[in-house]
């Protein structure tokens, strides 16, 4: 019995594995993960695509976890909020229509079914591509430590949109790139968990795919490529709460490379 | 004849083999859905682009004395429309092998588990539900005295086509009392039982420290004295918060329950209880939905299987609730006044679900709440279920079986909705079996359920009724028809649905251990549970077609 006990008491402490976190210690001391752009050298971005709508209870957890992660890497995150499915559909009080034909597309090819749910730069495309918001972090952080494949400048003037996009290492497969215009601060209905909010700002919300949902086949060089296109702004979007988002993703695997945003003035 | 020749040449090593001595035997069983899709406005179905879709699956096991291996084919072409999508594909997620020598049981590959009633770790299957938390790693169980038995495994968890990111390791030791000290002739018999599962999953996180080993543990005892048994468990996990940036509740969670039965013949008493707080554990940080749950904690409320008292099913909520249930049966015994020629049966319950007082435990850098243990009134109510049946042989052709249950639904816990008030159903459900000749059995089926219209409550989608008659010809054949009315609704978008009939008939045919069945009609959206475990099933119009066979 005393050889079974001492059996029983080595077994336990090879499973016994737990790590308690004390208060004092939930908040990292030193957190390194902000910083400014760089802009000396061409820096890794980050697209969130999160998959929401105003009728969704948990959808401004997400909202502000995407607010939360846009701070805490400041200029390295680029969001785009998709209103799409049964909980972005007008109803009752709520009368906008923030869906759009991308949006639609967006959520036909990759499914989300339970809101809210996103995107990391399209990662783990196709089972793993959808992930819930309280891992957008530790991916972000995983994707800016890597190298970045493609560098991408952006300007636009009144009705055209320049990108300039270059490869900074050997890429395998086509490469695409989309220009899409989102939109902050707009104020409209949003339930929030069980209150219904009439004037939730909401920010990032994509309004349109310039160059169409799955964007224009491009190819790269070392060299920057230059890349063109025009654009309307509907008048009912505020332009100088505009953005205009810029990314490049492989189309063998969905994964967005590289990303960049600028903001529209007036 | 070609191919016919090919597959006698395929199957003569195995016929060769079958005649040797203890050839070892192979088993197997397949189950085929399928359905197909079209629009119909009147019940918001849509058309799927495919079609038709399907879920198969097949499992071929062999065995030879102490040892067994097995696969399973899973195909999923694409998956049924009540079911995740990322199961589309075809593979076998599902293979093992197992041997046991001299006491000691070994598991390479997949297997299911549970230790106790499931609150620390629980990995099955239940097809119905799309949930498949299978393992893949390597499991050992032995018994190192008379008495004891201990399991142990180290694994990670099947997510669709992949596995979940946490490592998980388990162990769990019961001891028969009564064996262990050879207590053979007690009138008292003892289990005791200790569980303690782990997950190990590394922290990138860039604001908080995560724990990246998280730990649950379980004690357990049953206690069976002559007509009596209790069972017990409590389940402790330690601070295992979701991961985000913006908020991470650190705070334990813990599980307790108990159920206490009595039986003699004739009667059976079951009360039951369990106080649940912050106890959804995954093998994933933060996971949601039913993907990679490594826990389970059983309902606390009558499964119901009538359609209409299946209307509104109780999801568990791992989170946070407080709950009791009560049943009693009793037979009527035969001749006496209640009980008549062939005795009746009679079935009482009642439970009632509530919330956490101030909700589940939170534990942040800024909050810190417990909540107290035991608290019920003025609690949120989540859900109450008193129900009874009837059921009584009137004459050697006739069973008549009648059912009446009254529900308080809280939808926005459930279901997530946001209605701000609860909805309260009754439900009368009358089932008679009529047996014309031998072999032949006419089963019909009349259920009602109305809602409460008062403004206390929501009026959710009004009242329906609905009207069942199955014709069975033994052995070979069924056919059912079967229809679900509702009189129109104004749901809380504003939008008016009218009144709409979902009819169904079907078709079965059974022979040996081969069963097909064949549908057509219109399936209404809805909830969809199997012990306390929920899906959404959206509404579809189209056939549908069921095989199962088994060798």
């Amino acid at each position: 019995m005393k050889i079974t006990t001492t059996y029983l008491i080595v077994l336990i402490a090879f499973f016994s594995s737990c790590d308690k976190i004390e208060r004092t210690d939930f908040l990292q001391g030193d957190n390194n993960g902000g910083g400014g752009i760089d802009t000396t050298t061409i820096v890794q971005k980050v697209l969130i695509e999160d998959f929401t709508g105003y009728k969704c209870t948990n959808c401004p957890l997400a909202s502000s976890e995407l607010h939360t992660i846009e701070n805490l890497f400041e200029g390295k995150i680029i969001g785009i909020g998709v209103h799409s499915g049964f909980f972005a559909a007008p109803s009752g009080v709520f009368t906008t229509d923030f869906r759009t034909t991308a949006g639609d597309e967006l959520a036909t090819f990759f499914g989300p079914e339970s809101f809210p749910i996103g995107m990391v730069n399209r990662k783990g495309y196709p089972e793993n591509v959808l992930v819930d918001y309280t891992e957008w972090a530790s991916m972000v952080t995983d994707i800016l430590n890597q190298t970045p494949s493609v560098g991408i400048l952006l300007s636009a003037s009144n009705n055209q949109i320049t990108v300039q996009a270059k490869s900074l290492s050997a890429i395998n497969g086509n490469l695409k790139l989309v220009v899409c215009i989102t939109e902050d601060k707009i104020i409209d209905y949003q339930i929030d968990g069980v209150d219904l909010v009439e004037d939730y700002e909401h920010n990032h919300v994509l309004r349109t795919n310039v160059n169409g949902t799955w964007g224009t086949d491009i190819t790269l060089t070392s060299e920057y490529s230059s890349f063109e296109f025009d654009y309307n702004l509907d008048n009912t979007w505020a332009r100088s709460n505009c953005n205009v988002v810029a990314y490049v993703y492989n189309d063998s695997n969905k994964e967005v490379l590289q990303a960049e945003k600028i903001h529209l003035t007036d | 004849m070609k191919k016919l020749n090919l597959l006698l040449l395929t199957l003569l090593p195995f016929v060769v083999f079958g005649q040797e001595k203890s050839p070892g035997t192979i088993q197997g069983d397949f189950n085929f859905n399928a359905q197909t899709y079209t629009e119909d406005p009147s019940i918001n179905a849509s058309k799927v682009d495919e079609f038709m879709l399907m879920n198969g699956y097949a499992n071929i096991l062999f065995n030879k004395g102490n040892f067994t291996a097995g696969i399973r084919y899973e195909s999923y072409l694409n998956a049924l429309q009540d079911f995740d999508s990322r199961f589309n594909g075809n593979g076998i997620p599902y293979r093992f092998a197992q041997y046991n020598v001299y006491g000691l049981d070994i598991t390479v590959g997949n297997f299911y588990e549970q230790f106790g009633n499931g609150l620390v770790f629980r990995s099955y299957e239940e097809k119905s539900l799309g949930i498949d938390n299978a393992m893949d790693g390597v499991r050992l169980k032995y018994t190192p005295a008379k008495g004891l038995s201990l399991k142990g495994f180290v694994a990670k968890q099947r997510l669709f086509w992949e596995q979940g990111p946490g490592i998980i390791r388990g162990i769990d030791g019961e001891l028969n009392v009564n064996d262990a000290l050879s207590f053979d002739n007690s009138k008292t018999n003892a289990i005791v039982g200790g569980s303690f599962v782990s997950r190990f999953q590394e922290d990138n996180n860039p604001v908080y420290n995560l724990p990246e080993n998280v730990a649950a543990y379980a004690l357990r005892t049953t206690v069976n004295r002559g007509k009596f048994s209790f069972n017990s468990e409590y389940a402790y996990k330690f601070n295992d918060p979701a991961g985000g940036v913006t908020y991470n509740n650190y705070a334990p969670g813990n599980a307790l329950m108990a159920n206490l039965t009595y039986s003699e013949r004739g009667l059976g008493i079951i009360l039951e209880a369990h106080r649940v707080d912050n106890m959804d554990y995954r093998s994933k940080r933060g996971g949601t939905g039913k993907e990679l749950t490594l826990n389970f904690v059983p309902a606390i409320s009558k499964q119901h299987v009538y359609t209409l008292a299946a209307f509104y099913p109780f999801a568990t909520q791992p989170l946070g609730e407080l709950g009791f249930q009560g049943q009693v049966n009793y037979t009527f015994k035969k001749k006496s006044p209640l009980g008549g020629k062939y005795g009746t049966q009679l079935g009482l319950n009642y439970s009632r679900i509530n919330g956490l007082n101030g909700g589940s435990s939170v534990l942040t850098e800024t909050e810190s709440h417990t909540p107290m243990f035991f608290s019920v009134i003025g609690e949120e109510l989540y859900f109450r279920d008193f129900n009874f049946d009837i059921k009584k042989k009137i004459s050697k052709k006739v069973k008549v079986m009648a059912n009446y249950l009254n529900i308080i639904y809280n939808k926005d816990v459930i279901q997530g909705k946001n209605y701000g008030k609860d909805i309260h159903a009754r439900i009368g459900i009358i089932d008679v079996n009529y047996k014309i000749k031998p072999k032949h059995t006419v089963r019909t089926e009349f259920q009602y359920l109305s809602i409460d219209d008062s403004k206390e409550y929501d009026y959710d989608q009004g009242d329906w009724v609905m009207g069942l008659v199955e014709y069975t010809f033994s052995p070979h054949w069924f056919f059912a028809f079967i229809d679900q009315y509702n009189g129109g609704y104004t749901d809380h978008d504003g939008v008016s649905h009218e009144a709409v009939h979902y009819l169904n008939i079907s078709c079965g045919y059974s022979k040996g251990t081969n069963r097909f069945e064949l549908g057509y009609g219109k399936k209404r959206e809805g909830v969809f549970c199997v012990g306390g475990v929920c899906k959404n099933v959206p509404s579809s119009n189209g056939f549908t077609l069921s095989i199962t066979s088994s060798f």
